[in-house]
């Protein structure tokens, strides 16, 4: 589990280090850093994960990872410009990736390590190529640490994303949606129905207990090579997913969530869209449920103070952005007045109470608005 | 000089202080609980700040009847932070539907003098609204009975939506002909007598 993060010269994260709980929720103004800081922590699994992938001869990979060039915006090693870096501390280590010149002394910065790190990889601006640092892991104890990042999914699922029909999904591979937004609902399904008949059944009778209307779900074949999510109504319609309603298609969406392969990291973007008041805490106790079952962490941005209600105030996080400083992240139990505040407010009512949309200064500076 | 802040539905009660403080005058204009208030106590007093019910922000799916408690708590709250000595407030009782938001309302005074500290609080349900008490400044019997107190204003020559109407009704009244059955307006005026530091004169009221 991801329990420091920190990113520099990273999209609007000038220099951001955020805590992090096994589920947490970014929350803040439009515009102030919370997909970036998402953005950010999936492309340091990604890389990390990409490092160290063992090849079929079970050698492990070396790797070549580009960020975007600062100066040209070019993709490709950068030529000149500030330090770029994504690290994190997991348990027992940190892992950085570093783009720059500094001296690798430098690349922890505000982030204290006890254990090990495991390993860099930089590009000083006079070298030609990459270099890599303890690119391969040294130790079980490294390998330990890189499990921690094997892998990170991001969501911001679409409603049409979700209806499009798609193709199954083979026995042997893993069952993951084909993109961010929830292309593949389908093939998710009909996968889960092959191979967890009971996992079907439940999702079939919590949609049942909170969609009333529903009396069952199947996966129909649209094509000879495609499929598509169907719903029985209790009328005895049939509801193809191209016209079931929103509500329905980002439950159905979530709720597969738990039953498809799990991620060491699950990043999701507005979970809140498109849901029922109500809806929203069965939602989050979904996401809690994944964290559970699986040890998957689950990361959250939200503008929902619904969905903040339903979480616990050392897993909320505030995200502001100052035009010099960038993106800055502030546990929201640590902002001034909180435990006076939060004996009158619930969380998100907490957050309403105090923001301002803007710079959130009420909230972060313990002033009246 | 106490400072207190007031809590209410909207313009009546507020008078200028309904609007956000970004919007409003240097010298926002009487509502007619600060018009009452000034019956109470002449001065040594001035209102700081106000807040709109609606404007306390109450999100949790099913909150019901919860939330005139809350209200309360959470008005108080503001207040204190805001260093006020008084809080006053009305709560329009808006029909005998909502008749557990007395309850609730008086569960949350007491709860908050229980604790004690922070501001006094003076504040009453108005049965069935605000206008109700306007009427019962005017020497109207049995205006807690009517069921749209606001129709009848303008027999007393306040208009409904007109707070300034009222607030000078209120001035040039004053407490001396309230009738006895104004059971919630007297009630609050006991207690903003006690808040705000303040004796009863005689025959001020209960006419």
């Amino acid at each position: 589990m991801i329990t420091t993060f920190q990113a520099k010269n990273y999209g609007c994260l000038v220099d951001v280090t955020a805590q992090l709980t096994p589920i947490h929720a970014f929350i803040g103004p439009n515009d102030s850093g919370k997909s970036t800081l998402l953005h950010g922590m999936r492309t340091l699994v990604q890389l990390a994960g990409e490092a160290f992938e063992l090849s079929a001869e079970g050698q492990w990979q070396p790797f070549e990872p580009f960020l975007r060039d600062p100066l040209s915006g070019m993709n490709g090693p950068p030529r000149s410009g500030p330090e770029q870096r994504l690290a994190c501390v997991v348990e027992g280590a940190a892992y950085v990736f570093k783009v720059g010149s500094a001296d690798w002394n430098e690349a922890f910065g505000a982030i204290s390590v006890d254990g090990p790190y495991v390993a860099t990889a930089l590009r000083p601006f006079d070298r030609p190529s990459w270099v890599l640092r303890s690119a391969v892991p040294e130790s079980p104890e490294h390998e330990a640490v890189i499990r921690q990042l094997a892998a990170a999914r991001l969501v911001r699922f679409d409603p049409d994303a979700l209806r499009a029909p798609s193709g199954l999904i083979p026995e042997t591979s893993s069952v993951g949606f084909l993109d961010d937004r929830g292309r593949g609902l389908g093939g998710v399904y009909f996968a889960i129905r092959n191979r967890n008949d009971d996992a079907f059944a439940t999702i079939v009778k919590d949609v049942r207990k909170h969609f009333p209307t529903v009396k069952g779900l199947r996966v129909k074949a649209v094509t000879s090579g495609e499929v598509a999510l169907e719903a029985e109504l209790t009328s005895g319609v049939h509801v193809g997913a191209n016209r079931m309603s929103e509500g329905l298609l980002y439950y159905l969406a979530f709720a597969a969530l738990r039953h498809i392969d799990p991620v060491s990291l699950l990043l999701v973007e507005e979970p809140e869209n498109g849901l029922h008041p109500a809806r929203i805490a069965e939602v989050v106790r979904v996401l809690r449920a994944i964290v559970e079952d699986t040890g998957t962490q689950v990361i959250l941005a939200t503008h929902s103070p619904l969905v903040v209600n339903e979480l616990r105030p050392e897993e909320v996080s505030v995200v502001t952005r100052d035009p010099v400083t960038g993106t800055k992240v502030t546990r929201i139990h640590e902002t001034p007045d909180f435990a006076e505040r939060a004996k009158i407010y619930a969380l998100g009512e907490l957050w309403i109470a105090y923001a301002n949309g803007d710079d959130e200064r009420p909230l972060l500076s313990g002033t009246e608005p | 000089m106490i400072r207190v802040i007031v809590a209410g539905e909207g313009s009546n009660e507020l008078g200028g202080f309904w609007v956000e403080a970004e919007f409003r005058a240097e010298a926002p204009e009487p509502g007619v609980i600060e018009a009452l208030l000034r019956q109470v106590r002449r001065d040594g007093w001035q209102v700081v700040d106000a807040l709109r019910w609606t404007k306390l922000p109450k999100l949790q799916v099913g909150i019901g009847k919860k939330g005139e408690e809350f209200n309360v708590q959470r008005a108080f709250h503001h207040a204190r932070k805001r260093g006020c000595d008084v809080l006053v407030f009305s709560r329009d009782r808006d029909g005998i539907k909502f008749a557990h938001r007395e309850a609730e309302i008086e569960r949350a005074i007491e709860a908050l003098s229980a604790v004690g500290g922070g501001p006094a609080v003076a504040g009453a349900v108005a049965i069935e609204r605000l206008e109700a008490w306007v009427l019962a400044i005017a020497g109207v019997r049995r205006s807690e009975d009517l069921r749209r107190p606001e129709d009848h204003l303008a027999d007393i020559g306040a208009p409904a939506k007109d707070t300034a109407a009222m607030v000078a009704l209120v001035e040039n009244r004053g407490l001396a002909a309230i009738p006895e059955d104004a059971r919630s307006f007297l009630k609050w005026l006991a207690r903003a007598r006690e808040a705000m530091g303040a004796q009863a004169a005689p025959g001020d009221e209960a006419g």
